[in-house]
């Protein structure tokens, strides 16, 4: 109740028309099951009474009502379904909004996840969850209405008689109800087998597997696993079929004890000169008319209590629907700050491990810093920290002093310009892919563009940078290589002037040599005017940084420049060999060992 | 109906049982509503006529029992015919990937294919809809075929109006059938990006970015106006259809408002028992109704047809062509020979062109591979490198020029035998989601023999993953990702590529092939993985693909890619001395790494 009452608030505000509508098909949806069991009837009374002149105007207008409100209902339930459509598009769009601006660590609880994964499913089928409550509405009050009508003109049959059909109609219902029940149980339970199958196929058609599908001939192996497991699905399946058959012959049964009963009955009245022909005619046609429209109701109902169960999920949510703030409420720094970290901590939910552990650093005003350390070290978490996408499980992270925890979401963000590793392309213009914003300021685009070095890449693309990326979304749009998507990101990064501490996260690993060294050198650059944080598994990219962190077991273990921890000696030193080694003179026999 | 019918014949292959027991079900569907048109009126013969108790039963019992025996035979051939359902699709999706199979990379991986793929989902649903169409539509016209004869011998004049008005339905029946395509072909695109947006709301992985650049707003713009424009092609499909198909249904009513009228005017006459006017009303009823379900059943039936084309296009799709000739005797000579361990490779004057890239890729690549030895492949990015190994795997054709092996063109041979002499890996490998013995020996477990076995331990062995794959709970029984198994694991980049390259070592072939096997790892997994594989690689004829120079050092021979030719080629010496790209990108990589103090203190 509470889903559709939910509903109905959201209907009042996104598309009230739909109100209306729902009066008039109710009214006509009530109304026209009736016309042609009562007008025969009727007929049938006027030809016993020889009243012929009363039939042109019986068929005149019954006609003109069946004719009128089946044409009114047809297109109503279509133009119904298109509203319901727009009601629903709305929710999925306050739905993104609400999972876009969700705290981002609620992403590491698989249950969060799961919650927004069940909400869209909630919201994301037209027959389901909201749409399935809203569909089902609209004949819900006018079978209601019918089915009590029905009850009215079968009044006159005995009390026994009208019991029977109803207590025989609810078992049927509670048998249907079990049906699909059933049906429902034995689609979950394959689910996981389905799921399998799929995720197994899918190495046929997916291009980047088919390179080693064709070499190692794989598609016997994919046959016998695909082979096995729909054996197991169609098993599970024809259990619950057996199953079905018994509950449709019981089904069955109760028809005929029903049809038996009231058949014989009314016969019987016949015979006995108790029952005029015409109202013969009525009870036989009503009662399946009744039984009909009544467990189509019940029906319905069962569909509407079970969307809403799904819908629930969704209001679960708690999502507001207005649009949060985008903007940020203070003018941004105009010059670096210090950044200092104290005593950082932090465990990923469900494990006993600190992944940073009493973290210590600092990044004076302007400085350019270089962490480094194996994978697995804490270098990518520690990023996520710095950007306040997950909160430290103890210690503080200080902007000139401040907590960034203090101060306002908006405020903080708009002081970083971060490249992640895996960051992404989105399939929108390019010009959109820099500026992330739907009004880009032409200026500042045209300098980061300019800057990072994707003007040459604009200028080769037919629609320069109003081309779109990716094919997702657009036929025409175009894929980037790794190394035009690294000067993208950059560009992306450079776009936001506001951000006074530059975070960039392998920004080299699928550049070549060449283009690497390029990165390098325009590095010093792009920092002009912040602080920057540059974060390395290549130990030798580091040089041009003005000091090294380098990070092991969640710590920073060596500090210096890099100079200063080569001479060390210690762990640095020990990494960087290595890496170098290869580079060093030295006779080639030996080197290949 | 082309494409449904195709695939109605293909499906009657994958379940004999099955199309026979949906006509069966649908000669059921078509004869139940018959009960309530017959023995309502002779029931009411007999009551306004000799009123024998007796008949009266027999009607009675027939007209309730007969209702109960269709349902039981209804429900049980539902029973056969729902798992035969899930045969049908079990046997179309295996259709599929065997087709999926039989393709060549290149055109599985063009657009136009990925988009067949895609649309090809559709086209399962749209099969599913047919088939659940089949039944009531089947129905349908067997009981506007009989109540049709009934009318037939009632009333000439009632047909005659019936049919009239049926054949007034036509044009707006016509009308939505256009209706749907023209929707369905508009709603396309629009149906893909709202699909997109919709996942927007579940996939973090732009996450971050967005949260960090503030890309809600624009997330936010791009959807709404992508919602918007499919509610506007919605308001106009749903406004235009609403009134056709509120036109058909209106007809259908007009018509039994006139039958009635009719029949009850002959019935005032005089013309008809009251017997006959319930037989002849029930009769036109259920022509009306048959009518109007054929109309609706028939516009989804030819909407579901239409989405079906890309699966009956993507059946169509030409196969990779095989000229190999097993039985000549170069061929037969070239295969002993490399089986035997002995791999020579030429390429001459390669030139490939990708059919949707503006400049040739390879522009007249040449190369030599002799026997045992390793090489390595360097060059830019875009240079042509992964191009020349997708040439190499006879993934792609040359547009000209020919790749030998042991002298022999390798299009003479059958791509199957060909494949058999290769060991490949590739940056981007992929493991299947099974047991970890299954994917290096690439056959079921059961199906795995005791030299596959021995193979696969020495490979193992070899590239020291032994001790990685003890700790696994299940060993080699272990499986790799959790997709099919929740106790699977998944290894760190090292370990798979590790286990791919068991994999290619296993496989048996003569020639090692690696593109960029370590460009993912992490230094010291690059270190090891180098190590090992050139250890694995001794004796074998082996070609790799690298971006860190320092490893190609190892090679016995280098070849130097730039556009799409090999530029240089030569030991490490030899391209240093010669002060080209190769010594170029060497010494822009090592200038990192070789500072000028530090040069005696790093070894161990």
């Amino acid at each position: 109740m509470k889903a559709v009452l939910y509903l109905l608030r959201k209907i009042r505000r996104y598309d009230p028309v739909m109100l209306p509508i729902m009066a008039l098909f109710t009214l006509l949806w009530a109304v026209y099951p009736f016309i042609w069991v009562v007008v025969p009837s009727r007929i049938l009374a006027l030809y016993a009474q020889g009243a012929q002149e009363k039939l042109l105007p019986l068929m005149l207008w019954s006609g003109a009502l069946a004719v009128g409100s089946v044409f009114v209902t047809t297109f109503l339930r279509g133009n119904y379904r298109m509203r319901m459509n727009k009601v629903r598009y709305q929710l999925i769009q306050d739905l993104m909004d609400y999972s876009l601006s969700m705290p981002y660590e609620n992403t590491l609880h698989e249950s969060a996840l799961n919650d927004i994964r069940l909400a869209r499913d909630a919201v994301g089928n037209p027959t389901q969850g909201a749409g399935g409550v809203i569909l089902t509405m609209l004949e819900l009050a006018g079978g209601l209405l019918s089915a009590v009508g029905f009850l009215g003109l079968l009044r006159s049959l005995p009390w026994w008689m009208l019991g029977a059909i109803v207590v025989l109609m609810g078992l049927g219902f509670v048998l249907s109800q079990r049906r699909s029940t059933l049906l429902m149980q034995s689609w979950e339970q394959n689910n996981p087998t389905y799921r399998k199958k799929d995720a197994i196929v899918a190495y046929v058609t997916d291009p980047a597997a088919r390179k080693d599908n064709i070499l190692y001939h794989l598609s016997g192996l994919i046959r016998a696993y695909f082979l096995r497991l729909s054996r197991d699905a169609l098993a599970l399946y024809q259990a619950v079929l057996r199953r079905l058959f018994g509950l449709d012959a019981v089904v069955a049964l109760l028809n005929l004890v029903r049809d038996g009963l009231l058949y014989g009955y009314l016969v019987a009245q016949f015979l006995k000169g108790r029952l005029a022909l015409s109202d013969f005619y009525l009870y036989m046609t009503g009662v399946l008319s009744f039984v009909m429209i009544a467990q189509q109701a019940m029906t319905n109902i069962a569909t509407i209590h079970r969307e809403s169960k799904r819908f629930a999920c969704f209001m679960r949510l708690d999502i507001k629907g207005a649009e949060r703030p985008l903007n940020a409420g203070r003018t941004p720094d105009s010059v670096p700050q210090l950044l200092e970290v104290q005593d950082l901590r932090f465990r990923y939910p469900g494990t006993d491990r600190d992944v940073i552990d009493r973290l210590n650093l600092t990044i004076r005003p302007g400085e350019k810093v270089a962490l480094v350390g194996e994978n697995g070290s804490g270098k990518s978490t520690l990023i996520h920290l710095l950007c306040r996408l997950y909160r430290p499980t103890a210690g503080h992270i200080l902007w000139q002093g401040r907590d960034i925890w203090d101060m306002p979401e908006e405020d903080w963000r708009q002081m970083l310009s971060v490249v992640f590793q895996d960051a992404m392309l989105l399939p929108f213009s390019l010009e959109e892919n820099v500026a992330m914003e739907a009004q880009p300021q032409q200026s500042a685009v045209d300098w980061a563009v300019e800057q990072s070095g994707l003007k040459q890449v604009a200028d080769s693309l037919p629609r320069g940078l109003h081309t779109s990326l990716l094919r997702t979304l657009d036929d025409d749009g175009v894929d980037l290589s790794g190394g035009q998507r690294q000067q993208l990101f950059l560009a992306r990064a450079l776009y936001k002037q506001s951000a006074r501490l530059l975070i960039l996260d392998e920004p080299t690993a699928a550049l070549d040599a060449l283009a690497e060294r390029a990165l390098y050198e325009s590095y010093a650059g792009l920092c002009q005017g912040r602080s920057s944080l540059f974060v390395s598994h290549r130990l030798a990219s580091t040089a041009f940084c003005d000091r090294v962190l380098l990070m092991e077991n969640g710590r920073i273990v060596e500090e210096g420049s890099h100079d200063a921890l080569l001479l060390l000696g210690g762990r640095y030193a020990q990494l960087y060999n290595i890496q170098a080694k290869n580079y060093r003179a030295g006779p080639m026999g030996e080197v290949r060992g | 109906m082309k494409y449904a019918l195709f695939l109605l014949r293909r499906a009657a292959t994958y379940d004999r049982g099955y199309l026979p027991r949906v006509a069966a079900l649908a000669v059921l569907a078509g004869l139940v509503p018959l009960l309530g048109v017959v023995f309502p009126k002779l029931i009411f013969d007999e009551l306004l006529g000799l009123q024998r108790l007796s008949w009266l039963m027999l009607w009675v019992a027939l007209l309730a029992g007969g209702g109960w025996a269709f349902a039981m035979a209804k429900a049980w051939l539902n029973k056969g015919r729902e798992a035969g359902s899930e045969r049908t699709f079990m046997g179309l999706q295996q259709e599929l990937y065997s087709k999926a199979d039989r393709l060549s990379l290149e055109v599985s991986e063009r657009k136009s294919t990925l988009d067949l793929v895609e649309r090809s989902e559709y086209g399962q649903y749209a099969l599913y809809e047919l088939l659940q169409i089949l039944e009531p539509l089947g129905g349908a016209m067997l009981s506007l075929i009989l109540s049709l004869s009934i009318l037939i011998s009632g009333d000439g004049w009632l047909l005659l109006i019936l049919t009239w008005l049926n054949l007034l339905a036509i044009p707006s029946a016509r009308r939505l059938a256009w209706l749907e395509a023209d929707n369905a072909r508009r709603s396309a695109a629009e149906n893909r990006s709202f699909g997109y947006f919709t996942n927007i709301a579940i996939d973090f992985r732009y996450g971050k970015d967005i949260r960090l650049t503030g890309g809600r707003g624009l997330m936010r713009r791009h959807a709404k106006q992508t919602m918007d424009r499919i509610m506007r092609i919605n308001h106009e499909y749903f406004t235009k259809s609403g009134f056709w198909l509120g036109l058909s249904a209106a007809l259908v009513e007009l018509q039994t408002a006139l039958a009635f009228g009719l029949l009850a005017l002959r019935l005032f006459q005089g013309d008809l028992s009251v017997g006959s006017f319930v037989l002849l009303y029930g009769a036109a009823r259920q022509y009306c109704a048959a009518g109007r379900q054929l109309i609706e059943l028939g516009t989804r039936a030819a909407a579901a047809n239409l989405e079906m084309e890309p699966l009956v296009t993507y059946m169509g799709l030409e196969e990779q062509q095989d000229h190999g000739d097993p039985t000549d005797p170069e061929v037969q000579r070239a295969l002993a020979a490399a089986r035997a361990g002995h791999v020579e490779m030429e390429g001459k004057d390669l030139w490939f062109q990708y059919p949707s890239g503006e400049v040739p890729v390879l522009q007249g690549c040449s190369f030599h591979i002799p026997p045992g030895q390793t090489l390595a492949l360097v060059g830019r990015n875009g240079a042509g490198k992964s191009t020349l190994v997708k040439l190499l795997c006879r993934f792609y054709e040359p547009d000209r020029g020919q790749i030998l092996l042991n002298g022999v063109d390798i299009r003479r041979i059958p791509l199957k035998d060909y494949h058999s002499v290769l060991a490949c890996t590739f940056q981007d490998f992929s493991l299947l989601p099974v047991r970890v013995d299954e994917n290096i020996c690439c056959k079921v477990a059961a199906d795995i023999t005791e030299g596959d076995r021995a193979a696969m331990q020495s490979a193992v062995d070899r590239l020291e993953l032994a001790a990685w794959l003890n700790r696994q709970p299940r060993k080699e029984a272990t499986f790799y990702s959790r997709k099919l198994d929740d106790q699977g694991v998944l290894p760190s980049g090292g370990q798979a590529q590790k286990i791919a390259l068991a994999r290619a070592l296993c496989h048996g072939g003569g020639f090692l092939m690696m593109d960029e096997p370590t460009a993912a790892l992490d230094p010291r997994a690059e270190e090891e993985v180098f190590r090992v594989m050139l250890q694995a690689a001794k004796g074998m004829t082996a070609l790799f693909i690298s971006h860190r120079l320092s490893s190609t050092r190892y090679a016995d021979r280098i070849l130097v890619m730039e556009e799409g030719r090999i530029a240089q080629q030569g030991s490490h010496r030899q391209l240093m001395a010669d002060q080209g790209l190769y010594a170029l990108m060497y010494r822009t990589q090592a200038a990192q790494y070789v500072p000028a103090e530090p040069e005696n203190r790093s070894k161990k």
